[in-house]
């Protein structure tokens, strides 16, 4: 009786370490992706709002709409800088690039090049950035809090 | 008597079916899924490229445009699918969690 009790009072504390341990390995267990990343979800949401918004008004002089371009364009920088930045997070920071070279900035130099671009063309190109957007806030959502 | 190295080895002998299944039906749903998302993008890719090539038969864009808009909207599948790949690497962050509870769950009813 007095044994049994014994052994009972040793696997108590036993169990209790098995536990803590279990707790600390999944929550320090090496993870193959990025965590929920604040800023990341920030910039994607802060561009997705104003990126679309200024394609729309390429329908008038690049001139006038500089200074947005300039401003938008360093948002975007920062944004594909903060990706890059982080761990374990290769296909973000690659979305971002790719939105960044091979979508926002041809737009951005033929807008300037032309001086004003056709509705049609601004509504697919538009389109595209906005799926594009779209799929890179998923990618921010899946991440783990 | 069989000691508790054995007892914990048996036990753990005995999570492989419910291991393999689990991970076998992620795979299976994974799998299923990542079908139905090739199907979607393929559609919306040919759909997509049939209306620039329209437009440009209209006239409504130029040669120029029409290359511009076939080259974006390439870079919008290759985002397409690299968000489906993080999505994929969430999902296998859950499994693998579940496993591991599985196994400490059945140890601790041992210890």
């Amino acid at each position: 009786m007095m044994k049994s009790l014994l052994l009972s009072l040793k696997t108590a504390p036993f169990s209790l370490l098995i536990g803590l341990l279990m707790a600390a390995s999944t929550t320090m267990l090496p993870s193959c992706m990025a965590p929920f990343d604040a800023m990341g979800t920030e910039n994607v949401n802060s561009i997705a709002t104003k990126l679309p918004a200024l394609m729309g008004k390429a329908t008038e002089a690049y001139t006038k709409h500089e200074a947005e371009v300039t401003s938008l364009t360093s948002d975007l920088d920062k944004a594909v800088s903060h990706a890059a930045s982080m761990k374990k997070n290769k296909e973000v920071a690659e979305s971002w690039r790719l939105l960044q070279t091979d979508l926002v900035a041809p737009f951005l130099a033929r807008w300037k090049d032309k001086g004003k671009l056709d509705k049609d063309f601004i509504k697919e190109a538009t389109t595209q950035v906005t799926k594009s957007l779209d799929a890179i806030k998923r990618a921010e959502m899946a991440k783990k809090k | 008597m069989p000691g508790k190295g054995q007892e914990i080895q048996d036990a753990l002998d005995g999570l492989d079916d419910q291991i393999t299944t689990m991970v076998s039906e992620f795979v299976k749903r994974r799998r299923k899924h990542y079908e139905e998302a090739a199907k979607k993008l393929h559609a919306s890719l040919k759909k997509d490229i049939r209306r620039y090539g329209e437009m440009l038969e209209e006239k409504k864009i130029n040669r120029d445009d029409f290359e511009m808009l076939v080259q974006g909207r390439w870079t919008q599948v290759k985002i397409e699918l690299l968000s489906e790949l993080s999505v994929s690497k969430a999902k296998f962050e859950d499994i693998a969690g579940e496993i591991l509870k599985i196994t400490f769950k059945t140890l601790l009813v041992i210890i």
